[in-house]
């Protein structure tokens, strides 16, 4: 009895078949050059099957060339992937993540990971930080209070912005965040990535989050959902493929936005309870160049004022402010590269601190976006950026204050919250963070951007 | 007719100018043009692209905005490209209507314009693949890969890009280069891709291809790689340009990119490609906002499962109702009508995905 045709063979020297339909354990197979072989286990369509036996370390070929180490024996008829084969590329990442973890062993351990650096001063030389608590009690640290309730939909790689997209239009009070990350990334960039989105998920002004993905990505929903579910967030998930589609993918979002109460709310902080909330500090590099003491005045006015100042810098500025908690400030090069590589980046490790400080200054990435996602996914209710540009910039899920710190920008309207222009600036936006916290709108409600930005330096696949 | 802001910082203005002008391909993105020169032609070749009537870019226009150098650029390689900034114009909404208005004209103009007659030589088609399960190199690579063989004997070029995707296959493709030197410099840069990749990742061995890869039963990335050179055929590589670099060489013509789906497809639109032939394994529905992507499916479940986002279904090869020369031949002619204006399911479904590439470290 002949067997149907069930798996190819692509070249004659490889050693392992490809499955052209998924096969049984038992089954006989056949390939329309008449070999044969028993399958010895379930192997779905598109694997790979042994053609013959392979000893540990012996070569898979496909396509006539090598494709990977057997690390096991693998029988005749045996199901080959990742639980019996290894790349040959890849080995020396592996001796390499070894010697990691080994400082005494090998030369490349000369510069160890990079530490973060933790100053336990304020700009007055007052103790402060996380520990000791500035100003009056935060909130039991599980769920800080919001300053505004909103539903976020984002997405957890580029290829599934355009689902996002397409429900933004109807749904002005909705928060959409697209970005252009989660396909092939690796390393740093793969755990940024997740801890970033992860953080803005589960942040405090977030009622609700949908992530939305293709199905194939590093930085798949599921294991999203599950970072943003371990911050204490709510998540729901789509995917496109396992949704059969993007009309598909855009129906279920919109059943799953009408559950979802996608209402904004706003004016949920009484009086008594803004000066328990942080908030965040940008400056651009014209703003830095131009007026570091504006920079400084802000930061004083809000940590006098008790409330948690959450600052993110491009890597050569932050070592330069005075803060409670500096992570990455000191001579952390651009890139944060060591000589052997990539090893850390201080926003990760900010990301990861518990209890999560009530005061930080972090080396974010260069450009300025970047640095207002740091500042939101670090918990920031209400953000400040000193703008010395004209750029309007603004986060959908912190409301932020564009602050003026040159008087020529001062007319542009519908972009400056506080002009630079009279007395007392730094107490106007003290005031204005007030006001923003217990609900009054801010100019960015107009132009805050769906497209973040999330620190990125290495290549995907 | 296309709206790009310089920076991230004017992401915003394009986005506003988007919902008063659905129909214009304005697009967003998260790269600084500082960070390197190669970003900065990506970005000016993309406002290049043969398919560009008319662009806008959208600046704030302060001392350290690269709005102007970034126009120069574009102009340069005969980008019909204008200015217009937040700081000239006075304001947010003054911006936003300033650039509405200038669009919707240039809109009108384009729509005049009519379609003439070209050769087959001037097709540059782009190749590229997403979502790759281990049929794609069993059917739709192969596929796209004759049907690039084809039109290169009719005097067209090919673009193969995704150098990180061809770790473990340099050496055949090396063999294949017209001079020493090309050979030398797509193996180097390939070597270099990997050497970046094996200092930044984790662990190479479980992070070089992707969960969906696995799953579609792909163990290694020396696998996936010969089922990613299938895309480029069979003839000579005749040249190998850097990310978004343009061939004065007609032929098959390497890229250097990285093997992310939406920043390659910009390389490949910026690098003059006027079609692209994307082949997926799982179903990615990404397109270039400026040229046609059409997509291939590897297998019959995908294109069924997603019909909407796939223009044709190579997994009829496996199923023995077609060959892979017998799919070629469909595909040219589907390469010819979407160049003659067909739509692709890209284009129907409006997906203008864009990002720009990461540089690599050495680069």
């Amino acid at each position: 009895m002949s067997a149907p045709v069930s798996f190819v063979v692509l070249d004659r020297l490889d050693s392992v078949g490809v499955c052209i339909r998924g096969v049984q354990s038992g089954d006989e197979l056949a390939t329309p050059e008449g070999l044969s072989l028993i399958a010895t286990r379930f192997i779905p369509r598109g694997h790979k099957i042994a053609l013959r036996k392979h000893s540990p370390g012996e070569a898979v070929v496909k396509y006539g060339a090598t494709i990977g180490l057997a690390t096991v024996t693998i029988e005749r008829g045996d199901h080959v992937h990742t639980h019996n084969m290894i790349t040959v590329r890849g080995r020396d990442a592996q001796r390499y993540t070894r010697s990691d973890n080994q400082p005494e062993s090998g030369a490349r351990s000369t510069t160890g990971p990079l530490d973060p650096q933790v100053a336990i001063t304020d700009g007055a030389n007052r103790p402060c930080g996380s520990q000791h608590g500035l100003g009056s009690a935060k909130c039991d640290g599980k769920r800080p209070l919001p300053v505004r309730r909103n539903t976020v939909v984002m997405s957890s790689v580029s290829c599934a912005n355009v689902v996002c997209d397409r429900v933004a239009h109807d749904r002005p009070d909705l928060v959409v965040i697209t970005h252009q990350n989660g396909c092939g990334q690796i390393g740093i960039d793969a755990r940024m990535t997740r801890e970033v989105l992860a953080a803005l998920g589960s942040h405090p002004n977030v009622l609700s989050c949908v992530v939305v993905g293709l199905g194939c990505e590093t930085n798949s929903v599921d294991d999203l959902a599950a970072s943003i579910r371990r911050r204490g967030g709510e998540c729901e998930t789509i995917g496109i493929q396992r949704a059969g589609g993007l009309k598909e993918a855009v129906e279920r979002l919109e059943a799953v936005l009408t559950r979802l109460e996608t209402r904004a709310e706003r004016g949920l902080v009484s009086r008594a309870a803004v000066p328990n909330i942080s908030v965040g500090v940008v400056a651009d590099d014209i703003a830095r160049r131009r007026s570091s003491a504006a920079l400084a005045a802000v930061l004083s006015a809000l940590s006098v004022a008790g409330m948690g100042v959450i600052h993110a810098a491009p890597p050569e500025s932050s070592r330069r402010v005075p803060f409670p908690e500096v992570i990455g400030g000191s001579g952390v090069p651009s890139h944060w590269s060591t000589p052997t590589g990539f090893r850390d980046a201080p926003l990760l490790s900010a990301l990861a601190m518990t209890p999560k400080p009530k005061s930080v200054s972090v080396t974010a990435g260069c450009l300025l976006d970047e640095q207002l996602t740091a500042v939101v996914a670090l918990g920031a209710h209400v953000v400040v950026y000193l703008n010395g540009t004209g750029s309007p910039l603004g986060s959908r899920i912190a409301p932020t204050l564009n602050a003026s710190v040159d008087a020529r920008l001062d007319a542009l309207e519908d972009v400056i919250d506080i002009p630079w222009s009279g007395v007392d600036w730094a107490g106007r936006i003290l005031q204005a963070v007030r006001r923003t916290a217990e609900g009054a709108p801010t100019k960015c409600d107009r132009f805050a951007s769906r497209e973040i930005g999330i620190p990125r330096l290495g290549p995907s696949y | 007719m296309v709206v790009v802001p310089s920076s991230p910082a004017a992401n915003s203005l394009v986005d506003s100018v988007a919902a008063l002008c659905p129909s214009a391909v304005c697009v967003t993105h998260a790269r600084d043009v500082d960070d390197a020169r190669l970003v900065m032609n990506v970005l000016a070749g993309f406002l290049a692209s043969p398919n560009v009537s008319k662009a806008y870019l959208c600046g704030v226009g302060h001392e350290d905005d690269p709005v102007e150098r970034i126009a120069d650029a574009a102009a340069r390689l005969g980008a019909p490209v204008e200015v217009v900034t937040l700081l000239g114009e006075g304001g947010y909404e003054r911006t936003v209507n300033r650039v509405a208005t200038l669009t919707d004209a240039s809109l009108r103009a384009a729509g005049a314009e009519i379609r003439t007659p070209a050769d087959p030589s001037e097709l540059v088609l782009g190749t590229a693949c997403g979502g790759s399960d281990a049929l794609s190199g069993l059917t739709a690579n192969p596929v796209v890969g004759e049907c690039v063989d084809k039109l290169i004997a009719l005097g067209g070029s090919a673009i193969l890009a995704e150098l990180t995707e061809l770790i473990g296959a340099e050496d055949q493709l090396a063999a294949r280069a017209v001079s020493l030197a090309v050979g030398r410099a797509l193996t180097e840069a390939i070597r270099s891709w990997e050497t970046f990749a094996l200092e930044f990742g984790d662990d190479l061995s479980q992070e070089n291809i992707t969960p969906g890869n696995i799953r579609g039963g792909i163990t290694t990335i020396e696998e996936k790689s010969l089922g990613c050179v299938r895309k480029a055929g069979t003839t000579p590589v005749c040249d190998f340009v850097g990310c978004g670099g343009i061939s004065t060489k007609r032929g098959l013509i390497v890229m250097d990119t990285d093997g992310d789906d939406v920043s390659e497809l910009i390389a490949l639109t910026a690098g003059g490609a006027n079609v692209i032939a994307f082949t997926t394994g799982r179903g990615t529905p990404a397109g270039s906002p400026l040229v046609p992507t059409i997509k291939i499916a590897s297998n019959s479940q995908t294109a069924r499962r997603m019909p909407g986002i796939t223009d044709m279904d190579a997994g009829a090869v496996m199923s023995g109702n077609e060959t892979i020369a017998s799919m070629a031949d469909r595909l040219l002619d589907l390469v010819f009508d979407v160049a003659n204006g067909r739509m692709t399911a890209a284009e129907r479904n409006g997906q203008r995905d864009f990002a720009l590439p990461v540089v690599r470290a050495s680069a």
